[in-house]
């Protein structure tokens, strides 16, 4: 007979040893001062350190296989390792979109060759990849891809054309992953395969330009030819939608946006309004209106955790939840764009100051995070598309 | 780790949902409705009615202990449940009978046991009292301190604090005026305003002091407050499942008007908050039953009960009434009639939505819990 199940909020010993252990390293390692921007030339440099010593801890995939530098933890595990990270005020994670969004794609559909050759490297932040899904002509509307790659038997591969847009830290990246029409003929979703190209390719031009926030991470990729092999082509030819949807579905849900960076902000959030650049002691009475913007965030912080714990469950208990995970990046983006704005409030009109001046508060990183949670209801599918998704798939509204 | 509803809260609520989908459909809620059109006095309880089929079910009871006929249910294993009897906009006093007084009952006589000062005639009425829930045989309501509305009009008892005491009155021979019908916007509702100067309170009607009982009574008020909001995130799924049908089969310009993106939009929005004020119900639900690990410090301030209920009863106000106002708009002047069902589930939002505490008014608790 089945076992009762019942509701249980208690982490259990290994978690809790595992939660320990996080945290003392981290309070042991991460660095006083905040490093400079991942975004620019030299803060990403600063990053990469920060990485290196991550991997060399087996605390930069916890989640993966010990083979590939992992520790195996399970979700409820990278959990607690996020809460943690976060918590403790470490650096933004540079790899992220390797480790997070190509590395589960590589876990379900790579080759084993695949996997031994790029896993370990990604871990290792030897390897850093960024994401090729936008175009020029495709946004939004993803299938509108135009890039092209043409069969060169001769050589074994493909030769790629066309051009990739807003590719977030394109300019400091060393590979790219994305999505190239290899079926002219085929309409939309379909005669799309998902490669994986080294940027430094011959026939690969990469220009970057400036951010909304001022820092240069973005980039366009140009492709004039360039050659890549059969063994950078991840799943079937042609079958490339079906591929980047399962790396689409994790940038939405859960992989990229962990709880516990919200609750971080959210308890900051806090701090603030009680500190003396916010609204100092009595709060509540010096601005209920303000006091009342703070608790909605930390409120819905608090919902985003508990919402992740259930679904969590569903997913360990094999319920997975498919589309609603774009309920999931709804929440955590207009959160994010809520902290960010409640904060600049309590700030007043030192809110403008930025890093480099000296009436700044916290250096200005509470505008920078702002200017960051901005793009959050962009990228990723814009929340216009999630909400689409939301009443087409999960609602069942009629598509036209 | 497992945040979900138990097996047997599950089961329990989908139970629940089959029952009241033959005992209680919209035809039900509006009987009372027209009741109230003569009198607000409570429609008799019959015995092919709702409340029967839920006495029978052991929902009314569920949250006593055993030893006094209950199943000795923890709240967190009723919250489900609660959401079910929500998404009917059932109008007998099941929640607050239920949930609320029954487990005080229960409490209360632990409390007047150990104290040993009260009068033999409450004590009986105690014992009467616990054997009226266990048989179905009568409503019991807690009276809040303050001069908020008594949420069961006629009640068979009524839990009332006046005067530093907490006295068991049997409703069924109050004294003139002293709960006073009020008409609600909701037409099944039937609320009271209580007036305890009619009241013939004293020694014989007291089961203890306030402080003795300050624990038990605030659980109680807690208690409220999270099954309020569950009733609420209840209350929401018809009212978004109204109205995903409706916008599915009504056309405009050729088309279904929910293949619009401004519908489309508003819906998923509020299917958004709704979802999202779930998990806070449940996990307050969980606090209050003191399910192992909410006293984990890694909770922080939401592992505060206070905060934990105050946070579950803004979302879920919220969220409640944002669904209603999302389902008035996409079914546009359909909705604006009392012949569709939609106003049966909406009055009902407007009015609990508010009741046991809007979301301002939760939302300045916990600002002052996160900023003194």
């Amino acid at each position: 007979m089945r076992q009762t199940r019942r509701v249980e909020l208690r982490w259990n010993d290994t978690e809790r040893d595992f939660r320990d252990e996080c945290r003392s390293w981290l309070s042991d390692h991460v660095p006083s001062r905040p490093l400079p921007s991942g975004d620019t030339a030299e803060g990403f440099a600063a990053h990469l350190e920060w990485e290196q010593q991550l991997f060399e801890a087996r605390w930069a995939v916890v989640s993966w296989p010990e083979r590939y530098g992992g520790r195996d933890a399970s979700l409820w595990e990278w959990l607690i390792f996020e809460e943690e990270y976060y918590r403790a005020g470490a650096p933004q994670r540079v790899t992220q979109n390797g480790i997070f969004l190509l590395a589960p794609t590589l876990f379900e559909f790579g080759t084993p060759e695949q996997q031994n050759r790029f896993l370990p490297r990604m871990a290792a932040a030897e390897d850093l990849w960024c994401q090729g899904w936008s175009e020029p002509e495709a946004g939004s509307d993803l299938a509108g891809i135009r890039s092209r790659a043409v069969r060169d038997e001769e050589a074994g591969g493909w030769r790629l054309s066309g051009q990739k847009t807003w590719t977030t830290r394109g300019a400091f990246c060393t590979h790219l992953f994305g999505l190239f029409r290899t079926d002219p003929e085929a309409e939309r979703h379909k005669g799309l395969t998902y490669f994986m190209v080294p940027l430094d390719a011959e026939g690969v031009t990469v220009r970057g330009f400036g951010r909304l926030d001022g820092d240069e991470g973005f980039a366009e990729v140009f492709f004039d030819g360039a050659f890549v092999g059969d063994d950078m082509v991840l799943g079937e030819v042609d079958r490339g939608w079906s591929v980047a949807m399962a790396t689409t579905s994790s940038e939405r849900g859960l992989t990229l946006r962990a709880p516990g960076r919200f609750t971080a902000s959210a308890s900051r959030l806090v701090d603030l309004a009680r500190s003396r650049d916010g609204l100092g002691d009595g709060s509540t009475e010096r601005s209920p209106v303000l006091a009342d913007e703070v608790t909605r965030a930390w409120m819905d912080a608090q919902a985003y955790r508990l919402y992740t714990l259930a679904d969590v469950t569903d997913i360990v208990e094999g319920r997975p939840p498919g589309a609603r995970s774009s309920l999931n990046k709804l929440w955590w983006s207009e959160l994010d764009v809520h902290i960010g704005r409640t904060a600049l409030d309590l700030l007043g009109e030192r809110a403008e100051l930025v890093e480099g001046a000296e009436e700044a508060v916290a250096g200005g990183a509470w505008m920078k995070a702002y200017q960051f949670a901005l793009s959050g209801p962009i990228y990723a599918g814009t929340n216009e598309i999630q909400r689409n998704i939301v009443a087409e798939r999960v609602l069942g509204l009629p598509r036209r | 780790m497992r945040f979900a509803l138990s097996d047997d809260g599950l089961g329990f609520a989908d139970a629940v949902r089959d029952a009241l989908g033959s005992v209680a459909p919209p035809a039900h809620v509006r009987r009372w409705w027209d009741a109230a059109e003569t009198s607000l006095v409570t429609p008799p309880f019959t015995g092919d009615g709702p409340w029967q089929a839920l006495v029978d079910m052991g929902v009314v009871s569920a949250c006593l202990p055993g030893d006094v006929g209950g199943a000795g249910l923890r709240f967190v294993e009723m919250v489900g449940v609660c959401e079910e009897l929500g998404a009917a906009a059932l109008p007998e006093p099941v929640v607050a009978t239920a949930v609320v007084a029954a487990p005080l009952l229960a409490d209360l006589a632990q409390i007047v046991d150990g104290v040993g000062e009260a009068s033999p005639e409450v004590v009986e009425a105690l014992e009467q009292a616990l054997d009226d829930v266990v048989a179905g045989a009568a409503a019991v309501a807690v009276a809040p301190q303050d001069d908020t509305l008594v949420e069961c009009a006629d009640a068979g008892w009524l839990l009332v604090e006046a005067d530093g005491g907490l006295h068991l009155v049997d409703g069924r021979s109050l004294p003139a005026n002293a709960l006073v019908p009020q008409r609600s916007v909701d037409g099944a509702r039937r609320v009271a305003r209580l007036d305890r100067a009619h009241l013939d309170l004293s020694a014989a009607t007291q089961l203890c002091g306030t402080g003795e009982a300050a624990t038990a009574w605030v659980a109680a008020r807690r208690r409220a407050e999270v099954a309020c909001a569950a009733q609420l995130v209840g209350l929401g799924r018809p009212m978004l499942a109204l109205t995903v049908d409706y916008v599915n089969q009504r056309r405009q310009f050729g088309v279904p008007v929910g293949s619009f993106q401004a519908v489309k939009h508003q819906l998923a929005d509020a299917a958004l908050h709704l979802e999202f004020a779930v998990p806070p119900v449940r996990f307050a639900a969980a606090v209050l039953s003191g399910v192992e690990g909410t006293e984990d410090a890694e909770w922080g301030p939401l592992g505060e009960p206070q905060v934990a209920v105050s946070t579950a009863k803004a979302a879920a106000s919220d969220a409640a009434e944002q669904v209603a106002a999302a389902a008035l708009q996409c079914h546009g002047a359909i909705g604006y009639t009392v012949e569709h069902d939609l106003h049966l589930y909406m009055k009902r939002t407007w009015a609990l939505a508010r009741s046991h505490g809007d979301a301002a008014t939760h939302r300045s608790i916990v600002a002052t819990h996160l900023l003194r």
